[in-house]
């Protein structure tokens, strides 16, 4: 995996010129279009925009589930920009989690199974049964409750499942969490619970970014960055202060 | 070995669509193992006619029979074809010729020498009786075989026979008035070893007794060529020579030198290689018929694991985005489906060998058209007229005895227990085959494409 450091500045994710581009028939589809950021350890940054703003490949682009076309990204010391293959496998399974608006939990696996897929294919911890203890451990701790641990995603509401993601996506015990529209399908009530659990992740030391179009999340975040047609532009009046 | 066991798992978890692919599976394997088996038989069958083939060139008289038949006149006022002996000069010096078999052979009828059987026993042997009424019993001709004298006994089929008492003829015994007697002739005339009887005048001592199995075989007396062709009055004249080639490469080129030595009009000239051909076609039709249907259970199952893996892999397409989304590399992926293809094919496989046990006879027998060939000389067609009208027999429309039991009318396919390693090899084909199928499409999945529409 390629390295820089950025321990001394005290940034986790660095940006610098950031683009990706989509190719829709004969139109370009600039999603990211020069993107430059730094965000801190620990913090909660939200990144909102209306649909189409390109937030939602921002992530993306963290998360290297996809490639940027240009530009230097680099998160906890790793370049992503540069990863591929085997390298980009073990930097998404080691450094980021994701959450997505849909859960994107396995439908033939239970919720503690689900939360075991990454800790296998990371082999940590070792064995099977310190796997399993360590998942239920973190499904408490996203506040699934034990009676729904053995439960496949069809029998487990919204908000379960998102905790479900949400456990799965700190199960190798990354520096940065990455979530793209967490609440968009959950009710405001549940949403606001998700929101706070993501918040009280950053009190443990992790980086969380967020893209919503949720001014409430927004609201809660530490930072907000505000993008539009693929570029980030100052927060626009009226929009909330940082907390 | 993680990887092994979500595999399993999968499969375990959606036993609906692991049950249809197995199912699918099995229906190709099956059919695979059963034409594999099957053209494996066919080839054994195919081996043991040509290890049958022997190398014998038969002559006979033009139109005396051409299918392993041999006309035999009976009776003083019939007329049996015959070959003239100065006609065969030079066959001895034919290349890949190692020997010359010369004989007479011609029913007897008369007085000196009778053979009695009943009704009842024509019949259990298939002997259609036309003419006249019913009667108890038939005086049927016995065969006389003037044979070269250091020739084996054999029946006219070519089947050899077991001397019981006394001994066989020999070279000493060229010219002399002697003869090896059928059990039923000896019996029905009271003769043993050392008896004479007469013969057309001629007194013969009985120096064997040979029992060839039947009582149709039996009903013949051998005696040295030389005096018969006496007794016959028939010096230098033979029924039939048989010539043998030094090996069955040859027997085409000995059997075209025969021809082109005696004229196309002079003598009927056929081999077993010939006869063969009659034999073997049908099975090298089967056994071509059962290759395709390998081939195309093979392309089967190959395009059945393909689109299997293929729709599998697109129903999955989410699951692939989330597995690569959380960290799991191509090759994991790759694992992870040739695990389950592997379980799944395998499943299939041991159940489409089961399946092979019971319908691999039913598959080969279909595929084994019925070759219209004459009936095995066993069961060969004798047919007797009554009275004076009984001139003749015909022993025909059968085979030379030694290669009865080659008659392709069926094929007895025998089903090893090594169809499970095959079985196992296919599943394991076919799960290298998923696997290389499912890596191309994995590598092709990013997981930002797979994800972004919910």
């Amino acid at each position: 995996m390629s390295e820089v450091s950025h321990n001394g500045d005290g940034y986790v994710v660095v940006a610098e010129d950031l683009v990706k581009h989509f190719k829709s028939g004969t139109l370009t589809v600039r999603a990211v279009d020069g993107v430059s950021l730094r965000v801190q350890a620990g913090r909660m940054v939200a990144v909102r925009g209306p649909s189409g703003s390109g937030k939602s490949t921002l992530l993306n682009l963290i998360g290297a589930l996809d490639r940027p076309d240009s530009g230097l990204l680099s998160v906890d010391g790793v370049l992503v920009s540069r990863l591929s293959g085997r390298s980009e496998a073990a930097y998404r399974r080691s450094k980021v989690g994701f959450v997505f608006q849909s859960f994107n939990l396995i439908p033939q696996l239970t919720a503690v199974e689900n939360v075991q897929v990454p800790m296998d294919l990371a082999g940590q911890p070792r064995t099977g049964a310190e796997r399993e203890e360590r998942a239920r451990e973190l499904l408490r701790h996203v506040g699934l409750p034990p009676d729904r641990h053995d439960r496949r995603p069809s029998r487990l509401s919204g908000g379960e499942q998102q905790r479900v993601a949400i456990a799965r996506a700190l199960a190798n015990d990354p520096p940065v969490l990455l979530a793209d529209e967490p609440t968009a399908n959950l009710d405001s009530r549940t949403g606001r619970v998700i929101v706070q659990l993501l918040r009280r992740l950053t009190e443990e030391g992790r980086t969380v970014i967020v893209a919503t179009h949720d001014r409430a999340i927004a609201a809660s975040a530490h930072e907000i960055l505000e993008m539009r047609d693929g570029r980030l532009v100052p927060p626009g009046r009226g929009d909330p202060e940082p907390a | 070995m993680r990887t092994a066991g979500r595999a399993l798992r999968n499969v375990a978890r959606s036993p609906l669509r692991s049950a249809q692919l197995v199912v699918v599976l099995a229906v190709s394997t099956a059919l695979t193992l059963i034409m594999l088996t099957v053209y494996g038989s066919f080839g054994q069958r195919l081996e043991q006619i040509k290890g049958r083939i022997g190398t014998t060139v038969t002559v006979r008289p033009p139109g005396s029979g051409g299918f392993g038949g041999l006309a035999i006149a009976v009776g003083p006022d019939a007329t049996t074809p015959v070959l003239q002996e100065s006609d065969l000069e030079g066959l001895e010096s034919l290349e890949h010729v190692v020997s010359v078999e010369r004989s007479y052979v011609t029913g007897y009828q008369g007085d000196d020498l009778k053979l009695v059987l009943s009704q009842e026993d024509l019949q259990k042997r298939g002997v259609v009786v036309r003419g006249g009424p019913p009667s108890i019993e038939k005086q049927i001709p016995i065969l006389l075989n003037g044979m070269t004298p250091t020739a084996t006994l054999t029946t006219v089929d070519g089947n050899p026979v077991d001397v019981t008492a006394g001994r066989a003829l020999s070279g000493e015994d060229a010219g002399r008035d002697v003869a090896v007697v059928g059990l039923d002739v000896a019996e029905q005339n009271g003769l043993v070893v050392g008896d004479t009887f007469q013969l057309r005048g001629v007194t013969l001592e009985v120096i064997g007794i040979f029992d060839a199995g039947t009582q149709f075989d039996n009903a013949a007396v051998f005696l040295p060529l030389g005096t018969l062709q006496r007794i016959l009055d028939a010096e230098g004249e033979v029924t039939q020579v048989r010539v043998r080639a030094d090996s069955t490469e040859h027997v085409d080129e000995v059997e075209d030198a025969v021809r082109a030595l005696l004229g196309e009009d002079r003598a009927d000239v056929t081999s077993d290689a010939s006869l063969f051909e009659g034999i073997r076609a049908p099975v090298e039709d089967a056994r071509r018929s059962s290759l395709i249907g390998l081939l195309a259970a093979v392309v089967a199952s190959g395009a059945v694991i393909v689109l299997a893996v293929v729709l599998v892999s697109r129903q999955r397409i989410k699951e692939i985005g989330i597995l690569k989304a959380v960290g799991a590399t191509s090759g994991t992926m790759v694992t992870q489906f040739g695990v389950e293809a592997l379980s799944l094919s395998v499943v299939a496989g041991i159940l489409g060998a089961l399946a092979t046990f019971p319908l691999a006879q039913v598959v080969a027998d279909g595929l084994l058209s019925d070759p219209a060939m004459p009936a095995p000389s066993g069961s060969s067609g004798l047919t007797a007229s009554k009275g004076a009208a009984i001139k003749s027999f015909q022993v025909a429309g059968g085979l030379p005895g030694h290669l009865s039991g080659v008659l392709p009318g069926s094929v007895d396919v025998v089903v090893e227990p090594v169809v499970f390693l095959y079985a196992l090899a296919i599943g394991a084909g076919l799960a290298v085959m998923a696997a290389a199928v499912s890596a191309w499409y994995v590598g092709r999945v990013r997981p930002a494409e797979v994800l972004r529409y919910e």
